[in-house]
């Protein structure tokens, strides 16, 4: 499989350190599954890719290379965590540029072929003033500008298999009444700038968003987890996770309740053990937790379905 | 009629006004217009000799600014005449940021026996700017009051005067925004 496990592992880990590393107050970033990507990590060879087209309009290769070496830089620790690492759920490079087509898990290969072409449209008027026995005819003249891209790209794994896709963008600027017409270099950075994006998210297959994680009030009659309960909320301020689903784990074996439940489900998502989350979540269905779950238990499936080892956190 | 053909006819018809919107009630600037600065300018092309008309005038480039004229009429009295055309006085807009901000016309110096572009203040005689638009086709011609002759632009982008109707220059107006 292209995922290593112990690197898995310790993504995993530190995806759950993650939340309380990143987290603010009650407020922390979740991860889900945003697609299914290509590249399926470990060692990537990429073989400059061929210009099918008339002329060199955007040297793709070059900022390829630069996207390649952004996603391929060694895990952070230099203070430049951000530019260190495109996969920023995991603080790991998923990914590393392999010496030689030999070496590499996948090596992607393909073409791009980049096309502008500039043209105008003449429209013919007469005045409407009904007023005027002999209107003047005049025209219009609508220039346009037209930049369209198509990128192929080839992976080849290291089973033989061959996938492929295309990335493609296109842009047409028309000038009109109260539209500008953008010049033929606008619409080239643009299409740089669509594909340098799109290259990125070659190497993203993980997304994150913010979700608030509220704690419901719970009635408990033992006298002892009352006095624990009253900790809850610093426990969960304070990122003290394992503590905290501890804390509720034993509430609710001793007093079962949806609210107990719906806590000890948060618990379990902060920690990135999303079965065990969605089933304490069901007792207390919530439109956010259903969305949120849906989303994490399809990148945990999918880590599970590319042989990622997944070391579930349990209380 | 059901409210079905109501609605039909409803859309119909803001679709024919959406239309007229876009296309403009007249090429003429008027004088409020001239002052908020919202001027119809018109790229006046001769395609037979290729050149726009201007001060100096230009060979037509589709991707190079081109010289802009509006058109204004003096007297309102003039504005309609009937299965003939209007009497227009050709402006060529001067970019305020070029420093000649006077206005310059189109005159027909019968003195001179010359066509040119003039500033309206040295112009002694009043109808030597107004032209008599004509329509021809999808073209105009322009027809002096002063002597009713015809403007022509010759291969070498020189303005002159001639009689003969078929002979005189037909111009194109592009509208530009």
């Amino acid at each position: 499989m292209y995922f290593k496990a112990k690197e898995i592992v310790a993504a995993l880990f530190l995806l759950c350190m993650g939340h309380a590393l990143v987290g603010q107050s009650d407020v922390f970033y979740t991860f889900f599954l945003e697609k299914e990507i290509n590249l399926k990590a470990g060692g990537v060879f990429v073989h400059p890719l061929k210009n099918v087209g008339k002329e060199t309009l955007i040297d793709v290769n070059a900022f390829l290379e630069i996207s390649i070496e952004k996603a391929c830089l060694p895990l952070a620790g230099d203070g430049n965590e951000k530019a260190g690492n495109v996969n920023a759920w995991s603080q790991m490079p998923l990914f590393w540029p392999a010496t030689s087509p030999d070496k590499a898990d996948v090596v992607v290969s393909g073409s791009y072929n980049i096309e502008k072409e500039s043209d105008a449209e003449v429209f013919r008027f007469y005045e409407t003033n009904t007023a005027i026995s002999n209107p003047i005819p005049y025209f219009e003249v609508r220039p346009k500008n037209r930049v369209s891209a198509e990128v192929i790209l080839q992976y080849k794994y290291t089973d033989g298999t061959l996938v492929s896709d295309t990335l493609r963008f296109h842009e047409i600027s028309e000038r009109k009444k109260n539209t500008k017409l953008k010049s033929m270099e606008k619409l080239l950075a643009e299409c740089q700038k669509a594909l340098e994006y799109d290259f990125r998210k070659l190497y993203v297959f993980a997304d994150y968003e913010t979700a608030k994680f509220s704690l419901e009030k719970v009635k408990v009659s033992d006298k002892g987890l009352k006095e624990e309960l009253k900790s809850a909320g610093d426990l969960l301020k304070g990122r003290r996770i394992a503590e905290l689903g501890n804390l509720y784990k034993r509430i609710y074996e001793n007093e079962p309740s949806k609210e107990a439940a719906f806590c000890l489900g948060i618990c379990y998502e902060l920690v990135g053990n999303y079965p065990m989350a969605a089933k304490y979540y069901k007792q207390m269905p919530e439109f956010h937790t259903i969305a949120r779950m849906k989303k994490s238990l399809l990148l945990f499936d999918y880590l599970q379905s590319i042989g990622a080892e997944l070391k579930l956190e349990e209380f | 009629m059901n409210k079905a053909k109501v609605l039909i006819v409803l859309l119909f018809s803001l679709m024919i006004s959406l239309v007229a919107e876009a296309q403009l009630s007249s090429v003429v600037t008027s004088r409020d217009q001239v002052i908020q600065k919202k001027i119809k300018t018109f790229i006046v092309l001769n395609e037979e000799s290729g050149f726009v008309m201007s001060q100096s005038p230009v060979k037509y480039k589709v991707d190079d600014e081109m010289p802009l004229c509006y058109f204004t009429i003096d007297n309102p009295a003039n504005l309609v005449l009937p299965n003939l055309g209007r009497y227009l006085v050709i402006h060529e807009l001067k970019k305020d940021e070029g420093g000649d901000q006077y206005d310059w016309v189109l005159e027909n110096n019968c003195d001179e026996k010359d066509v040119f572009f003039s500033r309206t203040k040295f112009i002694t005689v009043e109808n030597s700017t107004w032209w008599n638009v004509l329509v021809d086709n999808d073209k105009v011609l322009f027809q002096s009051m002063v002597n009713h002759g015809f403007l022509k632009i010759d291969e070498q982008g020189d303005f002159s005067m001639v009689d003969d109707r078929n002979a005189a220059s037909r111009w194109k107006l592009i509208y530009v925004y």
